[in-house]
């Protein structure tokens, strides 16, 4: 059921990546898609009565291989929230560019206007 | 001109005390989820990016004249290609002292009790050398987007850096 | 109890969605994606990833900051519609046909609840989680699999990074000083 509705939210962001017509709204759909994919790899790990894999007084790795979360989606969300942030900080360059060439965000606007 | 006036003045006197008497707390917040990344659950990564937003709430209090000032466009630069050396150049070590490519020599080397800040060989190291690249790009990318701006002269739109402008100006006066 | 906690929250997220998407007006719209990265940070904390959490959490603030600085400015307000009208019916037919096959794959994967860590003993994680303190002396399990067992994948994330930030720096490369200084 929640892997539904995470899908269900990763084809909003699809609809607004194909379907806008402004540069923004598509970006905004990209983040979107990003978001729905970490929370889905974070729920295909987690385990009833779960606990944060890490070590404290009283618990130890004989306790945690029978109660953690799984860890290794977690390191790959880890990393992909952050290669996200460069992936948006190139993308907003790339629309700031297109403004300057064509003047708007619009991108039916920018295929009349073909310089 | 006027928005080179207001960006030289920043934001009211309200934001900028509570920004000059919070800047601190945040920075030691950042240093510390940089240095405990192997013992509490943070990593280097939310460190570094919590830097980055001490320079941003700076940027945004006191305007950009400030913030260049303290830590130049050069200085972000190199900070982000020597920690992206460093932490090759850490792998690296291990083929040197240990059995291959990012192996963890310095466990082996040391064995340290747990209770030991260090006991984790190279792991708080390389979180010190990536909490150092995120944080130096993510400024460097922050002050781009905050120099440069889009005019229009003549009916043409051509993309300017504000930031020569303003440092001249202060110059002459 | 955490099931329905978590799915009345995708639900949010979903609402918020579609408003982000659908506003004519930039700036709640990037308002919108901020609610809905919080929820994400909530729904990271609640099912045990708290240093996922707080990373999403800062992450967020920070994507909002540089929206915001970067493409408010402008142009602040625009009105605009979607795309014609047949090719709006055929993307979202064949959104909602991927949509049924994908319900279809779903059944295939292990139940919430139950992951497969739980059931094959022999899993990678099984082993990072058993002997990774002894062998890297981390206490947290995720530190020691991101700079130890996988380092790799952090070097390589290095890397993207690294592309991604000067790619965008020299997009936004001024060429106008350069040819004042030529003449």
């Amino acid at each position: 059921m929640l892997y539904t509705l995470c899908f269900l939210l990763f084809l909003i962001g699809m609809y607004g990546v194909t379907c806008k017509k402004n540069i923004v709204k598509m970006i905004l759909g990209f983040l979107i898609m990003e978001y729905s994919v970490n929370l889905f790899l974070i729920l295909l790990g987690w385990r009833k009565q779960g606990i944060a894999p890490v070590i404290e007084d009283s618990i130890g790795p004989d306790m945690l291989i029978t109660k953690s979360v799984d860890p290794l989606p977690q390191e790959m969300v880890l990393i992909s929230i952050t290669i996200g942030l460069g992936i948006l900080c190139l993308m907003v360059a790339i629309a700031i560019r297109l403004y300057q060439k064509y003047g708007t965000f619009d991108i039916t606007e920018m295929n009349k206007l073909k310089h | 001109m006027e928005n080179n006036k207001e960006n030289q003045h920043g934001m009211s006197l309200i934001v900028q005390n509570t920004a000059r008497s919070i800047k601190g707390l945040i920075f030691l917040f950042g240093i510390y989820l940089t240095i405990s990344g192997h013992i509490t659950p943070a990593s280097g990564f939310s460190g570094g990016i919590v830097f980055a937003c001490v320079f941003m709430l700076m940027t945004l209090a006191f305007g950009k004249d400030m913030v260049l000032r303290i830590l130049g466009k050069t200085t972000a630069y190199l900070f982000n290609c020597f920690s992206a050396l460093l932490f090759l150049l850490m792998a690296y070590l291990g083929v040197i002292f240990g059995n291959g490519f990012f192996d963890n020599f310095m466990k082996k080397m040391f064995p340290s009790s747990v209770s030991d800040g260090f006991s984790a060989g190279l792991i708080p190291f390389y979180n010190i050398v990536v909490s150092l690249f995120i944080g130096a790009g993510l400024f460097m990318v922050f002050i781009i987007f905050a120099v440069r701006r889009v005019i229009e002269i003549n009916g043409k739109r051509i993309l300017i850096s504000t930031e020569f402008f303003d440092i001249t100006k202060k110059g002459k006066s | 109890m955490i099931e329905t906690l978590i799915g009345m929250f995708i639900v949010f997220m979903i609402i918020g969605a579609i408003i982000a998407l659908e506003t004519t007006d930039l700036l709640s719209a990037v308002i919108s994606i901020g609610a809905i990265g919080v929820a994400v940070s909530i729904c990271f904390l609640l099912v045990g990833a708290p240093d996922i959490a707080s990373t999403q959490l800062v992450v967020e603030v920070l994507t909002i900051i540089i929206l915001i600085k970067a493409t408010i400015r402008h142009d602040l307000v625009t009105i605009e519609g979607d795309r014609e009208f047949f090719g709006l019916t055929v993307t979202i037919a064949l959104l909602f046909i991927l949509f049924v096959y994908g319900v279809k794959a779903f059944s295939s994967l292990p139940k919430f609840g139950a992951p497969a860590i739980s059931e094959f003993q022999g899993a990678a994680s099984n082993r990072y989680l058993y002997s990774g303190f002894e062998e890297t002396g981390s206490k947290n399990i995720l530190t020691s699999i991101i700079f130890d067992y996988r380092g790799i994948d952090a070097f390589a994330q290095l890397c993207v990074l690294f592309a991604g930030i000067w790619g965008a720096f020299a997009i936004m490369r001024v060429q106008s000083r350069k040819r004042k200084k030529k003449g």
